[in-house]
């Protein structure tokens, strides 16, 4: 009887411990998740998106969509990618890499075509 | 993995480069939950009510902690790892709403069958926020996991909010129905209290995460406005504990808690830095100044008013006590005073009667009129003594009943018998009629019975100038009722009168012009006596001078 009158605290306690100690071991042991981020684009050659440096868009960039799983990312660039040239492309042996460029037909953001 | 595009959070959480809104919002709104919170629980630890309330308020604490964090951290991995208590903490606090208004409706705890549908909806909620199902990954250049998130797994803890809110509000106006005016307007308070702050959090997080995540909305602060849903809530709670005494907090404590939060909302002009904040900080500490005076203004009149009554009841309490012990010394003084008067009127009484009937030799004849004034005078004045001494017995609880089964048709025609003479001195006409299914027994003291009965033909007779007094004993087998109708021709009485005939010392205003001798307790003790005997006595009477009925009732011996 103890036990029923307590049930949300004898299941949903250990539960919760458990949930916490195996999302901080996926996320900062393991690294196991996947990344975006804006990789770099030559808009000559390739369809980019067009983002803007500042609130008042006086200076453009052209970027792609990267999507990578983290370990690969982090076993090229180390935990900060931000001058990381490995970062922008993807190694033919990663099967999860996933370069995205911009569609005209599809994507809502404007693009840079050629 | 870290957000390279955004600088490291000074003083823990603060970047200056981020909305004051976010401070604004997340800040004084968890301080005042937690304040509320701990307040309560601590004021009154054992209520279930005040636990579930400490924990709402501490989940949705560490929930803006999280979005606190959240906002202004560049380390992917510390980002995937709160990522998906967001949902976690909204299914328990979903959950714990509607744990909290089963409580606070049904004074107690839930059933187990309860409890475990409880576990069994926030068990999914855990087992999958560990796994892609939660959250996938995050964007490194916005520093957010917005469209990473599992959709399936956002709409199954958003779904538990609308349960929540669907569920609460069904229980409430339930409730409401039954309730009455004092715990209809707790109900009223504290529902649109909670549903306000479950509409406010749960629409603004899913709506515009969910947006955002679709890459149709890029700014995502409007999500921000939701947590005013809290500060809403905890006013209303503030209400029921200041005006209602919900959660068992003191009244002193109540204008306490007012003056912090007061505090607390003031304290935000320190460091608010553009001018929207400072609007937004002034138009809340104006709101909750305006509402807080009018509590403490409820407050102070509530204990004023508690204060005048505690008074009164003392007073009052010892009013009684003084009362009662008058009362008491009354009644032990009359009791004295009227046995003390019996033995000497039995004395006059025999002594004047033995005079007349010769017993000591012949009397003049001018002393035979004087003798039989004095055996007269002393006959009434028994009567009366007789009268105190049973009012006496009657208050005391002294009366003694000794009840047997005897024919009450028989007696109350030898009573007619008896009192005949006297009505046919009077010149009246006495008829005794009886109307009877049964034998007419009933279970009832003798003597106290005749007394009732000798009374009431006494009283007919003694007030009836002309014209007739008319007995009728009559039954009702089915109620098991006996009746006696003694209905004359006398002087009747009217409404006023007729309402208070069975009072103590209560006489008709027109029976002194027909008899100046009555004490006015004849009716009261012979009313206690026949209700003391599972009987009654009612009267009836068209008005003054259009006589009388007095009914006697008592239950069928069947």
């Amino acid at each position: 009887m103890h036990f029923q009158n307590h049930i949300l605290v004898y299941v949903l306690l250990p539960l919760l411990v458990l949930t916490i100690g195996a999302t901080f071991y996926r996320a900062v042991i393991l690294h196991d998740y996947n990344v975006s981020y804006e990789g770099s684009c030559d808009s000559v050659v390739e369809s980019c998106f067009v983002g803007c440096e500042d609130d008042e868009c006086t200076q453009e960039y052209f970027y792609t969509i990267i999507k990578r799983y983290a370990p690969n990312l982090i076993a090229n660039c180390g935990d900060n990618m931000g001058n990381c040239e490995a970062a922008n492309i993807c190694p033919l042996d990663e099967t999860d890499c996933e370069i995205t460029f911009c569609d005209p037909n599809l994507d809502i953001r404007m693009c840079d075509t050629i | 993995m870290n957000c390279y595009l955004y600088s490291d959070p000074q003083y823990l959480f603060y970047i200056p480069d981020l909305p004051d809104l976010l401070y604004y919002s997340h800040i004084p709104t968890t301080v005042i939950a937690l304040l509320v919170g701990l307040f309560v629980f601590l004021n009154a630890r054992h209520l279930l009510l005040n636990r579930l309330l400490l924990l709402i308020a501490v989940s949705f604490s560490l929930w803006t902690l999280l979005s606190l964090i959240a906002w202004t951290n560049n380390h992917g991995d510390i980002l995937l790892a709160i990522w998906p208590f967001f949902g976690v903490l909204q299914a328990f606090i979903s959950i714990l709403c509607i744990y909290f208004i089963f409580v606070f409706l049904d004074k107690k705890d839930v059933s187990v069958k309860l409890k475990a549908l409880f576990t069994v909806l926030l068990i999914p909620v855990l087992l999958f926020a560990p796994t892609d199902l939660s959250v996938s990954g995050f964007n490194i250049t916005n520093c957010d996991a917005f469209e990473f998130e599992g959709l399936i797994y956002k709409l199954y803890y958003n779904l538990l909010g609308v349960l929540a809110m669907i569920w609460i509000c069904i229980l409430l106006i339930k409730q409401y129905r039954l309730a009455d005016k004092k715990f209809k307007k707790q109900i009223l308070l504290m529902g649109i209290g909670l549903e306000l702050f479950l509409f406010m959090f749960f629409s603004t997080t899913f709506l515009f995460s969910y947006l955002a995540g679709l890459g149709i909305l890029e700014d995502t602060r409007y999500e921000l406005y939701g947590l005013f849903g809290m500060d809403i809530f905890m006013i209303f709670i503030s209400i029921l504990i200041v005006r209602f005494k919900t959660f068992n907090v003191g009244v002193v404590a109540s204008q306490a808690l007012v003056v912090a939060i007061i505090i607390l909302i003031g304290s935000q002009f320190t460091f608010n830095e553009s001018q929207i904040s400072t609007i937004l900080t002034s138009i809340t500490l104006v709101l909750t100044g305006f509402i807080g005076i009018m509590l403490i203004r409820n407050v102070r009149k509530e204990v004023k008013q508690r204060e005048e009554i505690q008074s009164l009841a003392a007073s009052l309490a010892s009013a009684n006590e003084k009362l009662m012990e008058l009362d008491k010394l009354k009644s032990e003084f009359v009791s004295i005073a009227s046995h003390q008067l019996r033995a000497p009127l039995t004395a006059i009484r025999g002594y004047a009667s033995m005079l007349l009937d010769g017993s000591y030799g012949k009397i003049p004849v001018h002393a035979n009129e004087a003798l039989t004034r004095i055996e007269e005078s002393s006959k009434y004045m028994t009567y009366s003594v007789e009268d105190y001494l049973s009012v006496s017995r009657i208050e005391s609880g002294n009366m003694k009943y000794s009840n047997s089964d005897f024919n009450l048709r028989d007696k109350v025609e030898q009573i007619c018998d008896d009192l005949r003479p006297q009505a046919i001195r009077k010149g009246l006409m006495l008829l005794f009629r009886t109307n009877l299914k049964s034998q007419g027994i009933i279970n009832a003291d003798i003597g106290k019975t005749i007394q009732i009965i000798q009374n009431l033909l006494n009283n007919s007779i003694k007030y009836t100038p002309k014209g007739s007094v008319k007995i009728l004993v009559r039954d009702d087998v089915v109620r098991k009722r006996i009746y006696i109708d003694i209905e004359d021709t006398g002087i009747g009485m009217n409404e006023d009168i007729k309402n208070r005939l069975f009072n103590k010392f209560e006489r008709a205003s027109n029976a002194n012009s027909v008899n100046h001798r009555g004490t006015g307790l004849g009716l009261y003790v012979a009313y206690q006596m026949a209700k003391a005997m599972n009987g009654d006595i009612t009267a009836y009477s068209e008005g003054d001078g259009k006589g009388s009925r007095f009914t006697i009732e008592f239950k069928l011996a069947l």
